[in-house]
């Protein structure tokens, strides 16, 4: 067990740690000279091209450069924006618990939906309630969410007025409000999860619910029927349906980020969104390592919940 | 997902083999045996005909303002009303549909194409396997929307710019997908056969391995064409997609989010068509699926 823990940090740490010479190495891939598409086509010519040149670090050798970098990394400095002249670090600092709120509820929102659909989808198999689920779900992962938010903002924000279209109260000044602003993104988000987590569950669930030790053995022992289902089939479904929430992790996130643009929350996809559009490589560049930071971290943290889900994984028969 | 394996691969030769007197049959059987292959060509039928007449039949432009017309409900003159410059909403998402499905169909055979190439090499010769799919792992570790996003940040908001930053994104799931089935495929005695005979490696990749590998990979661009819309759509309703004026279902639906108090047909329009396509494009996948890879039937 303790082989597989270690295996598994170590293994998250070397894709984070090629996430980042990944990340860095992004602004060499840009067709042209970075600089002058920084600078534009304003007065001041080549004098202010040189200049942002310096800043990006680009006249260094690249080795260099791959050096500084990293080194600022481990300070927390990830250079600054070419605009606002802020610190990345501290932009990100700014709204990273926002998009991390927004996640967490719509993860939330989602499981709470998909598990209790997925299960009684599966149980009653072909049933009026299993087909109608599962059509359900499969408007869901068809359409986009970003445009699922939208037509939500009409309904329950334009027609009927219950929540507010636009903006955002800070937590600070009031958790009533700022949850109340963070109903319908977190909705929207939490509906694709869920059509998709819903199928994958119902799937796992199937699989489990055709082998011998739940259809013979749980039944046999006179144990009542949502007992099997609960115990004994969900027990050994938990670990695909764990590796799906990790799987569907990332697809949340990239969800955040666009839904953030439909409500106008000052998240991080609402920074990421702005960056590239004033193509400021700096931001862009931590927005991407914090995202990638935090998709890795979950599915460690995934890697590592089968040590207690699953016992076959604790006495190391599957690492 | 798994490999197809046994009767998957039968269906693979029979897809590929152009001679065979059953492929004839087996399309039949594919469109109308099974009802979600059938809903989902239906879809997608509906669409591709406004797509393809949609434009030749409006008699109204997609790029001109009117703005004596601006912001009209659906009428008879408008059946899905007009927009903040007075343009017909039916027309702009007639030609929105064509330059979705010609991109996705763009980024769906590049994607293809590339990863069959890294997929089929990475498995072949084993010393880079490790390495390659280590790099697609980390492609992957970073969620294949904000790449994109951030991508286009990086190479600039072109329409070719916006096909790269997709398709890099896509690259890696397939190239697993192509790598595992051929590794499946070449423990197959035929393989040995094939090399006993004095084939070299790249015949029998071609010709020998990869044909088997077909019906898992249709499959695959099914969804991911069904993905490659869900994506153009998003970039473009961020603004770092197709730029306006040119119609987008995406950029269309990012003006109609500016005046969402007052035209409900902005935002709802354009989105059913995008859940349409996609719906069509995912029944049609799952369809597939169940048709050429037996083994997966009935299992979502």
């Amino acid at each position: 067990m303790t082989v597989y823990v270690v295996r598994r940090i170590a293994a998250a740490a070397g894709v984070l740690l090629l996430d980042v010479v990944l990340i860095f190495s992004l602004i060499h891939f840009t067709p042209g000279d970075p600089a002058r598409l920084i600078v534009g086509d304003e007065r001041g010519g080549s004098a202010n091209v040189d200049k942002v040149r310096e800043q990006l670090g680009l006249n260094r050798p690249l080795p260099a450069q791959f050096a500084a970098y990293i080194a600022g990394l481990v300070r927390g400095d990830m250079g600054r924006s070419f605009f606002s002249r802020e610190p990345v670090f501290d932009m990100l600092a700014s709204r990273v618990p926002l998009t991390l709120a927004l996640a967490i509820i719509s993860l939330v929102i989602g499981l709470a939906v998909a598990l209790p659909t997925g299960v009684l989808a599966a149980v009653k198999r072909g049933s009026i309630w299993d087909q109608a689920f599962m059509l359900l779900a499969m408007l869901g992962v068809s359409m986009p969410s970003f445009w699922f938010a939208t037509v939500l903002m009409l309904v329950f924000a334009v027609a009927l007025g219950w929540f507010p279209v636009v903006g955002y109260a800070t937590f600070t000044d009031s958790p009533g409000r700022w949850l109340w602003h963070l109903v319908l993104p977190a909705t929207a988000i939490g509906v694709a999860q869920a059509a998709l987590t819903a199928r994958m569950t119902r799937a796992s669930l199937l699989e489990v619910l055709r082998l011998d030790y739940v259809t013979l053995t749980a039944r046999a022992k006179g144990l009542p029927e949502w007992r099997v289902i609960l115990k004994h089939a969900l027990a050994n479904a938990a670990f695909p349906i764990v590796t799906i929430v990790g799987m569907n992790f990332a697809f949340l996130l990239g969800g955040v980020v666009i839904i953030e643009t439909v409500f106008a929350l000052p998240g991080v996809g609402s920074l990421l969104i702005n960056s590239v559009a004033r193509r400021d490589y700096h931001v862009i560049q931590g927005v991407l390592l914090f995202v990638a930071a935090a998709n890795v971290m979950m599915n460690l943290v995934v890697d590592l919940s089968y040590v207690v889900i699953d016992k076959r994984v604790r006495y190391g028969a599957a690492t | 997902m798994t490999v197809a394996t046994g009767p998957a691969i039968a269906t693979g030769v029979a897809l590929t083999t152009r001679t065979s007197p059953r492929v004839g049959r087996r399309l039949h059987r594919v469109f109308f045996r099974n009802a979600l292959v059938t809903a989902g060509t239906v879809a997608l039928a509906l669409v591709l005909g406004i797509a393809v007449l949609g434009p030749v039949m409006s008699p109204y432009d997609p790029l001109k303002s009117n703005l004596r017309h601006r912001i009209q409900p659906p009428s008879m003159a408008h059946i899905a009303g007009t927009d903040a410059f007075g343009r017909d909403v039916f027309t702009r998402i007639a030609y929105g549909a064509r330059i979705s499905l010609v991109l996705s169909l763009v980024i769906v055979v590049l994607t293809t194409v590339v990863a069959s190439v890294i997929g089929v090499t990475a498995a072949w010769f084993r010393r880079l396997d490790n390495p390659v799919m280590r790099l697609m792992d980390v492609m992957m570790s970073v969620p294949s929307l904000i790449l994109a996003i951030a991508l286009m940040g990086f190479l600039g908001a072109r329409q070719d710019n916006l096909v790269i930053a997709i398709v890099v994104t896509q690259v890696p799931r397939m190239t697993r997908l192509v790598r595992s089935a051929v590794l499946s495929v070449r423990a197959n005695e035929f393989v040995e056969l094939a090399r006993a005979l004095g084939c070299t490696n790249a015949r029998i990749m071609v010709r020998h391995i990869y044909p088997h590998c077909v019906s898992p990979i249709v499959v695959q661009a099914t969804f991911l064409f069904a993905q490659a819309i869900l994506i153009e759509a998003a970039l473009s309703f961020v603004g770092v997609g197709t730029p306006p004026p040119t119609p987008s279902w995406g950029n269309m639906l990012a003006e109609g989010r500016e005046h969402i108090s007052i035209a409900w047909w902005l935002t709802v329009l354009p989105g059913i068509s995008i859940m349409v396509v996609v719906l069509g494009l995912n029944l049609l996948g799952d369809g597939l699926r169940d048709l050429l890879d037996p083994r997966l039937r009935g299992q979502d």
